[in-house]
């Protein structure tokens, strides 16, 4: 087979992380292309959390897809929640110690999840006993299931080698991650590679998970191999493998960030944590170049308006947040809008409203970004469909944010925070760093004088120079005005830099068209549907039905002349719309800047991703003329 | 070096007449002056109410800011360029109500910045409702009913929140003011004075009749020692400072409470962690070079070659 | 499985049946003491009260819940498997991503 869908599901914090790290590299160290999905409660310890990834030999994989072919289990929990999701045919692996639980003897589970797992089983006539659906996989969907003895794996393992009491997930790690690669015919030597890579400092560890997978190799003897996936046959020589939260630090390190301000939230604060790693950047020679200073605030007031303190002194500065936090920026953003100043909100979008689903994704605040803060004035919201773009992204927007002084807000989401992926590095000499017109200021300087949209930007400090920022309307000096010509000129000189940022931003950095101009049908989307939307469309297009995606990067200004022209002779009949929301609210965004009517939509309010196997049915029904709006919900 | 005059800018203060504000402006001018600092490498900082326009009427950076957010701001001005002096000027409904949260966290801090209060008991601009540190009970001519909330104490919250310099001192006591001014920022560290200030126009019973017979100084009596000698008493010049703060109605002291040099300034810890820092900040970084980032594509490598794999070839596999 | 009933067996919070022995000093697992041991000392509610004043809580297993006065542990003794502690494993703290 050319690619395989893995399910690993198992407790909060018990090692099913390091598993996907440790499983996820031995995967693309042999040139397999990896995603990986995370999905987590809102709980430190204790809640189920599963890890669902697609692993594929041609290509590097931009979505997931249900069902999955391998189902390894750390509990009991993970089986009842899953087992639904597994193919005909497949495996799953399990610990026997717990056959005999039943579904009402795990306090983890939430009750209404219970609940319509307990109908589900009932109405197939299987006791809600893990080996009643064991016994049910087995012989009514082919399943192989592969049960384990945990506990005398433990005992072998402790008559060797000391464990820890408290690190009995490197114990469940390894056990899942030599299931799965004896199961996938991968040999001691690759495996052992990858657990001396995941636990360097620590021998031990490495040896015990060594002795496991001999162990679990003895006991999988029988079906060492059983699933063959085909020899990968991508041509790079090597990889990068990243979450979102670590692309866009990454690109905003390379960017000349260096100052960042956040408050702790999900899913934002990992991307601060690792910029606190590199807070001194090394040279060639080991020398230091630079250092990004991290902030931590007291609140996401204080993040956002130091943010934009540290801009005022010449320094590209960001915080990070998603939408409660955000909230609670708008007025430094309008402050920002006012005073012009280039500073760069990531925004990673999470379930809301309110606390909302604080671990879960969604792309629900697109209006939000592009209108909150009172008054007219002009900001930038870009969105990224992938990793790789996300990297060339974080850059562009300090690029705008300095060129056009204005505040650009980077509007992400945890599907893209979370996720692992394979992806090319990043060509680093093909980036540019540019900061606008820029000027030493000296007597007299004007700030924002009027003698051009964009004023020469001195920074506070600069040597003889003076000047002043305020939230009031200002003249060209910073001081309050209120005489109503000077009012009119400042007021119209800030939101007129948005039609300069249009006519200037090369088409490809507002939208990307996939696929063919003149496509039967047209997808539109932005964010984390790129890769699943790519993917529907390959599918259809196979099946000879042409489609293309339109991917919107550009989301404000938005690009309204360029996706005039884009879409000029395909019907508003033939156009559909997909976004992780209620209101697919991407539509509405078109008909207010266009005209144009989008009918056709695609949501998911779950806070679970678009699968491929959902896209597509949902697109089928829609282009049948079953249903104009279809509402997807697959995946736990 | 030729002491430089004029830190008056041409924008003409739009206070009411009799305003203390204007007893503030003429200390800060003298205290600059006076300290002869370079206007460029010089920022004010101010929240929002009638003492948010004093960055208009001086002339060195400005920077009015939002409602209780000037110590945010001034924060990250500070720390990107350590080498400009930073003053926040705030009324006591920006500093102790909107903003007490920032307020507290620079005291946490200690970063090297003077913040100045604006304190006289009243939300001017908005037309005199009673503000954090109205007393309970009093009715100013410009509230319906007396006041129900109890004051907060500002210079007891300073002490409690860290300040390593605290300070009370008059509007209309101009030399007084001064010192203090200049003593606070020549100190290094987070430096807070409590300024009573008269509102001609919305507080009729503070007024600066009532606190010319209620004021007297604190280094009148020549015991008066605020200042920390060794860390191990920091605690009882603490609590000396303490008592005096909650000294409140016929006599109320002014002068400084308390100074303690010897807690680290932000910066320093700061230094600890980013090498070359305070001097070598982000405001002097070099981040570009002919419009190229400073990373080669063999640096990019390296410095993130944790994220990297390699790919065994498949005539290795 | 002897050892959730035993005083000497914290078990860890992941893996229920997977725990520390203090006799032995020791990672033990319980379904390998499907009888008790030598060194097997019921976990009684005298004992359990005695925990419970000692280290201010105990832990229901069946409940996956933690204990912490004396007229909850006398509800949960009478039908659950209440156990002298828990061990949060050190995963947690390198694993949980953040949740809020």
């Amino acid at each position: 087979m050319k690619e395989l869908g893995v399910l690993l599901g198992g407790p909060q914090g018990s090692g099913i992380e390091t598993s996907m790290w440790i499983l996820g590299r031995i995967l693309v160290s042999k040139g397999f292309g990896v995603i990986a999905d995370r999905e987590y409660f809102s709980n430190i310890t204790g809640r189920h959390s599963y890890i669902q990834m697609l692993v594929s030999s041609v290509k590097l994989p931009r979505s997931l897809r249900y069902p999955v072919e391998i189902l390894a289990s750390m509990d009991a929990e993970t089986v009842f929640t899953h087992f639904a999701e597994l193919s005909e045919g497949g495996i799953l692996i399990y610990d026997v110690n717990i056959s005999s639980k039943r579904i009402e003897e795990i306090p983890s589970m939430e009750d209404a999840t219970r609940e319509r797992i307990a109908r589900v089983l009932a109405e197939k006539g299987v006791k809600p006993s893990v080996e009643s659906v064991v016994d049910y996989l087995e012989r009514d969907r082919r399943v192989l299931p592969l049960g384990i003895d945990f506990s005398s794996l433990l005992k072998a393992l402790s008559e060797q080698y000391r464990i820890d009491s408290r690190a009995v997930s490197k114990f469940l790690s390894g056990v899942i991650v030599s299931s799965v690669t004896v199961v996938l015919g991968l040999d001691e030597e690759i495996v052992a590679a990858g657990f001396r890579q995941q636990f360097r400092e620590r021998k031990e560890l490495v040896e015990q998970n060594i002795m496991l997978y001999k162990l679990v190799r003895s006991a999988l003897s029988k079906h060492y191999g059983v699933v063959r996936l085909e020899e990968p046959g991508l041509a790079t020589e090597k990889v990068m493998v990243v979450t979102g939260n670590d692309v866009v630090a990454i690109g905003k390190i390379v960017a000349g960030v260096r100052y960042q301000s956040y408050y702790p939230i999900t899913p934002a604060a990992d991307e601060s944590f690792l910029l606190e790693k590199y807070d001194n950047i090394l040279g060639e020679s080991g020398e230091v170049i630079g250092s990004v200073m991290v902030m931590q605030t007291e609140d996401e007031i204080a993040a956002v308006n130091s943010a934009i303190g540290a801009a005022l002194t010449g320094v590209r500065s960001s915080t990070t947040t998603s939408g409660p936090g955000f909230d609670l920026m708008v007025e430094g953003l309008s402050w920002a809008g006012m005073n012009e100043v280039p500073i760069v909100i990531t925004y990673y979008q999470r379930g809301g409203p309110s606390t909302g689903q604080p671990t879960r994704g969604s792309q629900s605040d697109l209006l939000n970004a592009i209108f909150a803060g009172h008054g007219e004035f002009a900001r930038v919201v870009l969105s990224s469909g992938d990793h790789l773009d996300a990297f060339y992204d974080t850059v562009e927007a300090f690029n705008i944010a300095e060129k056009y002084q204005v505040p650009v807000i980077h509007l992400l989401d945890k599907f893209l925070a979370n996720t692992v992926t394979v992806m090319t590095i990043p060509d680093v000499e093909r980036v540019r760093i540019e900061r606008g017109v820029l000027t030493r200021g000296g007597p007299g300087y004007k700030r924002f004088s009027l003698e051009s949209l964009i004023s020469p930007r001195a920074f506070i400090g600069g040597k003889d120079t003076v000047m002043w920022y305020t939230g009031d309307e200002h003249d060209e000096y910073g001081h309050i005005v209120e005489d109503p010509e000077v009012r009119a000129r400042m007021y119209s000189k800030r939101i007129e830099k948005l039609s300069l940022i249009l006519r200037d931003l090369p088409v490809d950095r507002k939208l990307r068209l996939h696929g063919p101009g003149s496509p039967d049908y047209l997808i539109i989307g932005w964010g984390s549907v790129k890769g699943v939307a790519l993917d529907a469309v390959e599918y259809f297009s196979e099946k000879g039905l042409k489609m293309s995606y339109l991917d919107l990067k550009l989301l404000w200004p938005f690009p309204s002349e360029d996706f005039l022209r884009m879409t000029n002779g395909i019907p508003d009949s033939n156009i559909l719309a997909v976004e992780h929301s209620y209101g697919v609210n991407i539509a509405e965004l078109v008909a207010m800047n266009t005209g144009r009517r989008i009918v056709k939509r695609v949501s998911k309010y779950t806070g679970r991703p678009i699968t491929l196997d959902e896209l597509i049915h949902g697109l089928e029904e829609i282009v049948s003329g079953k249903k104009e709006r279809v509402v997807l919900s697959r995946g736990a | 070096m030729e002491p430089r005059k004029g830190y008056k800018s041409n924008v003409w203060p739009d206070w009411c007449p009799g305003c203390g504000n204007f007893g503030i402006l003429t200390a800060l001018y003298k205290a600059l002056e006076e300290l002869n600092l370079d206007p460029s490498e010089t920022v004010i900082v101010s929240g929002i109410g009638c003492s948010g326009k004093t960055p208009h009427f001086v002339n060195v950076n400005g920077v009015h800011t939002l409602h209780g957010r000037a110590i945010p701001f001034a924060t990250g001005i500070k720390l990107s360029n350590p080498g400009l002096k930073v003053i926040v000027h705030g009324g006591d409904g920006d500093l102790l109500g909107i903003g007490a949260g920032h307020l507290v966290a620079l005291g946490r801090r200690n970063i090297d910045l003077t913040v100045i209060l604006h304190d006289n008991g009243v939300y001017g601009l908005t037309k005199g409702q009673a503000s954090p540190t109205l007393p309970l009970k009093v009715k100013t001519k410009s509230l319906a009913k007396p006041n129900i909330q109890q004051p907060v104490n500002p210079v007891l919250l300073a002490l409690s929140s860290g300040y390593t310099f605290v300070a009370r001192g008059y509007a209309f006591d101009g030399m007084h003011l001064k010192n203090l001014i200049k003593m606070a920022v020549q100190h290094r560290g987070a430096s807070f004075i409590d300024v009573l200030q008269p509102c001609v126009t919305f507080n009729d019973v503070y007024t600066a009749d009532f606190y010319r017979k209620a004021v007297y100084k604190l280094d009148a009596d020549p015991g008066w020692d605020p200042v920390v000698k060794t860390p191990e008493h920091a605690g009882i010049k603490l609590l000396r400072a303490i008592e005096k703060s909650l000294e409140w109605g016929d006599r109320i002291p002014i002068g400084v409470f308390y100074v303690n040099p010897h807690v680290s300034a932000f910066e320093d810890r700061l230094g600890e962690r980013l090498k070359g820092y305070p001097s070598i900040n982000p405001s002097n970084m070099v981040i570009e070079m002919d419009g190229k980032p400073v990373f080669t594509q063999a640096l990019f490598e390296k410095v993130f070659g944790d994220f990297i794999v390699k790919v065994s070839s498949r005539r290795e596999g | 499985m002897s050892c959730l009933r035993c005083v000497h067996f914290k078990p860890n919070s992941i893996l229920p049946y997977v725990g520390y022995c203090e006799v032995k000093g020791r990672v033990e697992s319980a379904p390998e003491h499907l009888t008790p041991c030598g060194d097997f000392k019921e976990a009684s509610i005298d004992e359990l009260k005695a925990v419970l004043r000692k280290d201010g809580w105990v832990y229901c297993l069946t409940c996956a819940s933690t204990i912490t006065s004396e007229e909850e542990l006398l509800e949960h003794y009478r039908k659950h498997v209440v156990v002298p502690g828990a061990l949060v494993d050190e995963s947690v703290v390198e694993e949980a991503p953040s949740g809020d």
